[in-house]
């Protein structure tokens, strides 16, 4: 239960939101008996994770080089403005004090009551298959369903499962898909990365219902880089969700968080996130797929918090008739600037993507929708669709979209349409003249213009995607 | 030899990931380059043109030292290319008209310019439009070259300025030969009530440069821009469009149609700027690409920037090879899909000729169509031998 505003409990109604209520997430807890690494990014703090994490050889050269590819390379000169960002201030390693468990009750109280308020052991005994932990850097919690289990589906922390019988596979698959070279964080990821969770669902198994990772982030001024690393093989199919949340303070955290996922042949992978970190974080996060012949990637993306996000999921149509789908949906409300959209590389014949967002900017909100369409000259009778659209809440806030498209095949049907507008009067005026209030009206239409993307989640998350956008909503009549 | 000059033009009003190449543009220019007389062939009792500023009306001289600050599609470097060398601002304007009490309506002021490059040569022409309140400006520039130019260098740059009520509509119709390199660029300012209109045929030049900037500055401004383009093997692209909202209820349409053919390349940048005040405004962009060869690339961003609640922005786009429903209609009244998708791309630039009133600008366009046309049969018949 939110707590009430000082006009409220005047018994007015609120005509300006000073800020938006996230009192479901921002609660913290204190830094009690945590293991942390200095602030900064040296070589002697890489190698210090690394045997705190007991590394093989490998992983410890690869964050080193990582290392080296992170100060060889320039910040971006595009998206929005990281300065308030000091890598010299951020801790990159939060070790919380407690070792991962497979039962809540092992979990300690603090962290514990943490996941519970925000739902995760009450969602896992209702509707999930499998749930990790993420609380700082390090999993807190890892479990997965004993009849998903014997199926053969793994879903473990990826520390553990480098050092057992699937090493080798994680050392096939890890970052090989999204490089340290590719940008300044995926490098500054390789190098410090820790926690998130290894995925692999053998030949033919579908896993009905889906599992869920959830991160949350609370030492201040910290970083978060955890990686999920997912591998569906041929003819499996899978939905997995991931949540994100921390609370609020006055210095900057980060998270670059690193996702990729293998889809095999035939094989279904749906990926789903709310993400919903507070308003003092930069969220630099890669994710990456890569799609073999027949097979399917869906991505399911709400951004609704943080101080700046640059976030683009990939996908990469590798084998015939591969395809993707994009729906997501951001909110960017008072100090925040949200830059988010998708990649899709089409590099086989009669592959098909299709990109569907929204956006939605108040109170001075900056949301950008930036995306890109490759076809390549190998993609013959390939077809690509993207469609955004953005909504101005008032006129103090901002809405670009950035769309790019390169074409290399003659033989491809390549389709977009971008719309940018406001909430149409009309459309208020006839729901008032229902009895409706203005500001019901308002979220109402909002709700409806985000009801795409609601759809396409599992009942519980579609519902609290509506209530933030009620929440975002409540008071916007000026 | 020359020296080169690197210019960055046609740069994206925001930038994006480097990787794509869509960011900016870098262009070899030379130095030395010099301005080609043309004479300006003039209709109407208002309209003036001067080859040399210093002929300027004093009036206009504010004008002239402000019209760098008109920003333009490809960008500042343009202002300074040739300047050195001496390229003068050429100016076409018309004056207001005096005795407009009891006149019916505006009459348009025409002008005709004609560009005939020689072969080898480096030229950079810059003008500068303005059309007085209330009047009308109709301005035709044709650019070509020898038919086998095997070399060659244009710049020309045009300003623009309408002022209330006033309208200026250009229409430039390139059709340089293959060796030319070319840069058509254009920037324009529309006060209240005022409209541009700018239409262009890009047939010709092996490497093109075109960019495009209005800015609209009054309440009720509005920029309509007209682009057909054919690229064919060889032959590379890179146009950058800019409508700027500033204006209460300003509009701006943009419409690209072009054909590509193998090996050729195309970028094309346009974008819609709703800055914050500029409520009640609607901009517009539709483009639509023919592919018919293999070996293409085809790069297009469309971005729409918007600091206004009250405004309305679309694009859309459509990309492809020739619809499957019009082949089979053709090839049942026995017409080779070859032949089709010829036609059908002949048709394309075709819809956008019609618009041109002169007739012997359009006689010209064909003519260079049909030269090109018969190239390609004779290419053709050569691979079947």
């Amino acid at each position: 239960m939110r707590e009430k505003t000082t006009n409220e409990k005047a018994g007015r109604e609120k005509t300006q939101v000073e800020d938006i209520d996230r009192s479901l997430y921002d609660f913290r807890n204190e830094e009690k008996d945590v293991y942390k690494v200095e602030q900064g990014l040296t070589e002697e703090i890489v190698e210090q994770i690394s045997r705190e994490k007991n590394d093989p050889q490998w992983m410890q050269l690869f964050r080193l080089q990582s290392l080296k590819i992170y100060q060889s390379m320039e910040m971006p000169n595009w998206g929005p403005s990281i300065e308030g960002l000091d890598m010299e201030h951020i801790v990159t390693y939060v070790r919380p004090k407690t070792k991962m468990s497979a039962t809540w009750a092992e979990v300690p109280q603090d962290i514990k009551d943490t996941f519970e308020r925000l739902g995760i052991p009450k969602a896992e005994r209702e509707s999930l298959a499998g749930v990790g932990a993420q609380y700082d850097s390090e999993l807190v919690y890892h479990n997965v369903r004993a009849e998903v289990a014997a199926q053969g589906v793994v879903y473990t922390d990826l520390e553990s499962a480098m050092h057992g019988e699937y090493a080798d596979m994680i050392r096939r698959h890890f970052m090989h898909l999204v490089k340290p070279n590719d940008h300044k964080f995926a490098a500054l990821h390789g190098a410090v990365w820790s926690g998130g969770s290894f995925v692999y669902v053998p030949p033919g198994v579908s896993v009905t219902i889906p599992l869920q990772s959830y991160f949350r982030l609370n030492a201040p001024g910290a970083g978060q880089f955890e990686h999920t690393l997912i591998i569906v093989d041929e003819g499996a199919n899978l939905h997995f969700i991931e949540g994100c949340s921390a609370p609020k303070y006055n210095v900057a955290n980060l998270h670059a968080g690193c996702v990729e996922l293998f889809v095999g042949k035939n094989a279904k992978l749906r990926y789903s996130t709310i993400e919903n970190w507070s308003k003092n974080m930069y969220n630099l996060n890669t994710k990456r797929a890569v799609v073999e012949e027949g097979g399917s990637i869906e991505w399911v993306s709400g951004s609704f918090g943080s101080h700046v996000s640059y976030l683009y999921p990939m996908s990469i149509l590798k084998g015939r008739g591969a395809r993707m789908e994009f729906t997501g949906i951001t909110f960017a409300g008072k100090g925040q600037n949200l830059d988010t959209g998708a990649k899709v590389v089409h590099s086989a014949p009669e592959t098909s993507s299709y990109i569907n967002t929204k956006s939605i900017s108040k109170d001075g909100g900056i949301s950008t929708f930036r995306s890109s369409v490759t076809i390549g000259s190998q993609a013959a009778q390939s077809r690509a669709a993207v469609s955004c659209q953005s909504l101005m809440l008032d006129d103090i806030s901002r809405s670009d979209t950035i769309p790019a498209m390169d074409i290399r095949t003659r033989d491809a049907d390549v389709g977009h349409e971008a719309k940018i507008g406001r909430i149409s009067d009309d459309a208020v005026f006839y729901l008032m003249s229902r009895g409706i209030s203005e500001e019901d009206a308002r979220a109402m239409i909002v709700s409806g213009f985000a009801d795409n993307v609601s759809k396409e989640l599992p009942l519980e998350y579609a519902v609290e995607m509506n209530n933030l956008i009620q929440l975002e909503m409540k008071g916007s009549i000026g | 030899m020359r020296k080169e000059i690197q210019m960055t033009v046609n740069r994206l009003p925001v930038r994006t990931w480097n990787h794509l190449g869509m960011n900016e543009s870098q262009v070899l220019g030379e130095e030395g380059a010099k301005p080609f007389s043309s004479e300006a062939r003039l209709e109407g009792e208002n309209v003036f043109w001067t080859l040399h500023a210093a002929a300027l009306p004093v009036n206009r001289e504010a004008w002239k030292q402000n019209w760098t600050n008109i920003a333009s599609g490809m960008g500042a470097d343009m202002n300074a290319f040739g300047k050195a060398d001496g390229s003068d601002i050429a100016m076409l304007y018309t004056e207001a008209e005096k005795d407009k009490e009891g006149q019916e309506e505006t009459k348009i002021q025409k002008a005709e310019l004609s560009f005939a490059y020689e072969d080898g040569g480096c030229y950079a022409n810059r003008l500068y439009l303005h059309a007085a309140e209330e009047t009308q400006l109709d301005v035709t520039i044709v650019l070509k070259s020898g038919e086998r130019s095997n070399k060659g260098f244009a710049s020309l740059q045009i300003k623009a300025y309408a002022e209330r009520n006033a309208q200026i509509r250009i229409r430039t119709v390139q059709l340089l030969g293959k060796g030319f390199c070319c840069l058509n660029d254009f920037g324009g300012v529309c006060e209240e009530n005022a409209k541009i209109e700018l239409l262009r045929l890009e047939l010709g030049a092996g490497t093109l440069y075109a960019g495009g900037e209005a800015t609209l500055q009054g309440q009720n401004s509005s920029f309509e821009a007209e682009i057909a383009y054919r690229a064919e093997a060889g032959q590379r692209l890179d146009m950058n469009y800019v409508a700027r909202h500033y204006g209460k209820k300003s509009q701006s349409q943009m419409n690209v149609s072009g054909v590509m053919e193998e090996n050729s390349f195309k970028l094309f940048r346009g974008t819609i700027d709703f800055v914050r005040g500029c409520g009640g405004s609607k901009g517009e962009e539709k483009e639509e690409v023919l592919l018919l060869g293999e070996e293409l690339v085809n790069q297009t961003i469309p971005l729409i920037l918007c600091g206004e609640e009250d405004v309305e922005g679309n694009h859309g786009a459509s990309m492809g090879r020739l619809d499957e429903a019009v082949l089979f209609y053709l090839s049942s009244r026995g017409i080779p899909e070859k032949e089709a998708e010829e036609m059908i791309a002949r048709a394309r630039i075709d819809a956008v000729c019609a618009k041109i009133p002169q007739e012997e600008v359009r006689e010209l366009v064909q003519d260079f169509l049909d030269r090109e046309d018969g190239r390609k049969g004779d290419r053709n018949a050569d691979e079947r031998l």
